[in-house]
């Protein structure tokens, strides 16, 4: 306003002035004129080169082919504007120094945007990205800021000095009407550089929020993981992500307005044009789901959402889509789908039924498997209302009962039952269960599985069944054999008793006639009698035997360690007090030790010995020597005596009972003692074998299995 | 010697076996009178007055008891576990005379509190010297016990 008024009150000024004075007056409007024109001029310059340099920097970060315009028209808009500054400024050789340093800037300053350019045009985009972040093209900027400022101070300046020489042409009272009228336009031009200057500030500070949202909103849609885009109104899309570049392998060209089309499979395009020009007329909200072709020639799945964006009048101005590749969600579906089938499968395979109860709305689910293991068509628990204890067998229904509490507080449990069918068949079943329950231990579902056991079961019946029945046997057999074993006893006691006693009457009464009427009988028969008592003590001495033999097959052993050097020393002191006449050398080794059963072992080593001494009878000396060497990777007890000896080749019949190698009348024996030995040997899990020759000793070995 | 004019009750069932074990003693010179029962239930008849024995003067104890194993009726085991049973038995010299020597007898014999344990041989000749000796160290060597009041 005041700027208004100041411009009418200098015209009335002028107005009123006569020729003379008008035409100074006029010379002085067209200083101002003119000062006016540079200022402009200095000013759309620096706003071309501003453009050019904005346009190149966009080009360089987006690669967008359409930030280049500016530069482009700055190419040419930038000389006509240099030559409108340089003619205005002809008559001052100042300004035109400055116009020629200016010119050397800008050419340098487009230049360096054309390097850019070019750079980035061949692939190297860091190279050409650098250049803008180094600061070189701002540096070149700022000069051209500063040169085009101090043209437009300059002018000012002049445009004072020229008011100020017409003024002091004038006589006074125009000399006023000039001071006060050039005081105005100065004025005057002050504020409007300040508002031209604001008006500029405000554009750029604009552009310069613009540009930061556009920045913004490309770095977030394209680090989003969707394909978007956005379009005019009329469904004309111009511009897409870099992701939809680089999903489709498309270039913007191709792309651009109706372009995406090319990418679509053309079985489903039809449906997908009709459906987003009816979005578009009805400026309706868009989504469906279709194949886009992926740079590879691969279709995906799209689930595609459109927005219609509006203006402050409701009007459609743009429209904002997104397209999400839902292959993933497809084939993890698909997985589902396929998993649930196999589940299925595999429960009717298996037979396993399976159960949700939910708690809370009282709602199962059951699958047909768990209805059949209850003799139930499928629905049938449903159609019967029946609960799971009416099915099961009475004896087990009141255990199922507490299972099912019992799971409501343990959370889980594992049972056995027995279900009556429909039909009256029973069928056992094995059924787990848990309880699932929320945060504050409310239990929401009852889950569980079944199957079919009863074939198992039956199975296992049959098993402890028979188990029973062979522990039963067992028991009997056991009984059995104790009570075969006391016969035995019983047996060898008779043996030991009652045979013996008539031996013992045959020998009695034979010496008694030996002693009271021995004068009736002639030598033959006191020799006979003599017969008669002889084999009666030998049968004794079978009965003994036979008896020992008996002995040590049965009765527990008591393992323990043995001192057998000491064993064997009683042993031999026993035979030596039997036969004092004998001269015998014994050699007993020293410190052995066997693991075994002392009174059996004592058994043998008398027999072992006794026979060594007896077959010895006819040696003078009899060398008889026990100990333990090495046989055949094992430790052997001996017993070696430089005897009779035997033939090797009888050596098999060695260890049978009643085996005799020896006539009766050479060497006494019932042939039993070496069955003993071996009998003996056998039970300590060892053996027995023996190494002889005729006349010249033998050796008898033997090992003890756990010794 | 009080004692050895006293009875030696002899447990036999075996009619052979005593005859010899009687001719045994006379042999041996011991000339105590020889009961013989023939099973376990008239040794413990006669000891303790009863049955066919009724009314005999059992304080009359014998000297010795020389008692075989294997008996009809009560066992010779029985006999002697009832022998240390009673109070007025159990102080005669029972000494087993038997065939066996199977050691479940010897322990059980002496776990009875049997004063001697001897096998009768079948050599005649040894089972006479046996005799002799058990006669000869029950009847005369050994202190008799006082009778019990």
């Amino acid at each position: 306003m005041v700027l208004l008024g100041s411009a009418l009150l200098l015209i009335l000024i002028l107005g009123s002035l006569p020729e003379r004075s008008f035409n100074r007056a006029r010379d002085a409007e067209q200083l101002v004129t003119h000062t006016l024109r540079v200022l402009n001029a200095s000013g759309s310059l620096l706003a071309i080169m501003e453009g050019a340099e904005t346009g190149e920097r966009g080009y360089l970060l987006t690669g967008e082919e359409r930030y280049l315009q500016p530069y482009q028209s700055a190419l040419s808009s930038y000389r006509q504007a240099s030559q409108n500054l340089r003619q205005l400024t002809v008559n001052d050789s100042a300004q035109q120094a400055r116009m020629d340093k200016l010119d050397r800037l800008v050419e340098t300053k487009l230049a360096g945007l054309s390097r850019g350019i070019a750079l980035y045009r061949s692939k190297e985009r860091d190279a050409a990205l650098a250049l803008v972040f180094m600061g070189e093209g701002k540096l070149a900027m700022d000069e051209i800021r500063g040169l085009s400022h101090d043209m437009e101070q300059e002018e000012k300046r002049l445009l004072i000095i020229r008011t100020q020489a017409a003024v002091e042409a004038q006589d006074t009272q125009l000399k006023w009407i000039l001071r006060i009228g050039g005081a105005l336009l100065i004025i005057m031009i002050a504020v409007a550089g300040v508002i031209t200057e604001r008006v500029i500030g405000d554009h750029e500070r604009v552009a310069v929020a613009l540009r930061t949202s556009e920045e913004r909103f490309r770095a977030l849609a394209d680090a989003i993981p969707q394909l978007c885009w956005t379009a005019n109104a009329d469904g004309w899309i111009f511009w897409y992500n870099q992701r939809w570049y680089d999903f489709t392998g498309a270039t913007p060209e191709e792309m651009e307005g109706w372009g995406w089309q090319s990418v679509h499979d053309p079985a489903t395009l039809p449906t997908v044009l009709e459906g987003w020009n009816k979005a578009i007329a009805a400026g309706e909200p868009f989504e469906m789901v279709f194949p886009l072709r992926a740079a590879d020639g691969a279709f995906h799945p799209f689930l595609t959402r459109v927005m219609p964006v509006r203006d402050s009048t409701g009007k459609v101005g743009r429209w904002f889509g997104t397209n999400t590749d839902i292959t993933e969600q497809r084939q993890i579906e698909e997985a589902l789908a396929q998993n649930q089938e196999r589940l299925r499968m595999a429960q009717q395979v298996a037979r396993i039924g399976t159960f949700v109860w939910n708690l809370q709305t009282g709602v199962s689910q059951l699958t047909p498997e768990l209805e059949a293991m209850y003799g139930l068509p499928p629905g049938g628990f449903a159609a019967g209302r029946r609960t799971w204890q009416d099915l099961i067998c009475p004896e087990d229904r009141d255990q199922g009962v507490r299972y099912v509490q019992e799971v409501m507080e343990t959370g889980s449990f594992e049972a056995e039952w027995r279900v009556v069918w429909p039909d009256g068949t029973t069928r056992w079943l094995f059924g787990r269960a848990w309880v699932s329950k929320d945060d504050t231990g409310k239990p929401l579902r009852l889950m569980g599985a079944n199957t079919d056991v009863t074939e198992r079961k039956l199975a296992e019946l049959e098993v402890s069944r028979l188990n029973a029945e062979l522990e039963q046997r067992v028991r009997q057999r056991t009984l059995e054999l104790e009570a075969s074993n006391r016969e035995l006893e019983a047996f060898a006691y008779s043996v030991s008793h009652d045979l013996r006693a008539p031996l013992r009457g045959i020998d009695g009464w034979s010496l008694a006639l030996l002693e009271d009427y021995s004068d009736s009988l002639d030598g033959s028969g006191r020799q006979y009698l003599n017969r008669v008592r002889a084999e009666t003590q030998r049968m004794g001495t079978l009965i003994d035997d036979l008896l020992q033999l008996s002995r040590v097959s049965r009765g527990e052993m008591k393992l323990d360690q043995v001192d057998i050097t000491g064993l064997a020393n009683l042993i031999v002191d026993r035979l030596r007090d039997a036969q004092p006449e004998r001269s015998i050398e014994f050699t007993i080794e020293p410190g052995l030790v066997a693991f075994g059963d002392a009174r059996l072992l004592e058994i043998a080593l008398t027999n072992l010995l006794g026979n060594a001494v007896k077959f010895t009878g006819t040696q003078n000396p009899a060398l008889i020597e026990f100990g333990k060497i090495e046989k055949e990777g094992e430790m052997a007890f001996y017993v070696r005596d430089n005897g009779a000896g035997f033939d090797m080749a009888y050596a098999g019949n060695l260890f049978g009972a009643f085996q005799r190698l020896h006539k009766v009348t050479e060497f006494p024996g019932t042939g039993i003692g070496l069955a003993t030995v071996q009998r003996i040997v056998r039970r300590h899990g060892g053996r027995v074998w023996a190494d002889a020759r005729v006349n010249r000793g033998a050796t008898f070995c033997f090992t003890l299995g756990a010794a | 010697m009080m004692n050895s004019k006293r009875p030696i009750l002899l447990v036999e069932d075996n009619p052979s076996d005593a005859e010899l074990t009687k001719r045994a003693l006379a042999k041996g010179h011991i000339s105590n009178e020889l009961v013989i029962a023939e099973d376990g239930q008239e040794a413990l008849d006669y000891l303790r007055g009863e049955g066919a024995y009724a009314g005999r003067a059992i304080s009359e104890t014998p000297s010795v008891i020389l008692l075989d194993l294997k008996l009809p009726k009560v066992s010779g085991l029985e006999v002697l576990r009832a022998v240390r049973a009673d109070a007025r038995l159990r102080r005669i010299p029972v000494v087993i005379l038997t065939s066996s020597k199977e050691e479940e007898d010897v322990g059980a014999g002496y776990d009875l509190g049997v004063n001697s344990y001897v096998r009768k041989p079948v050599d005649f000749k040894e089972f006479q010297t046996a005799i002799a000796n058990l006669g000869l160290y029950w009847l005369i060597l050994n202190e008799p016990n006082p009778p019990v009041r």
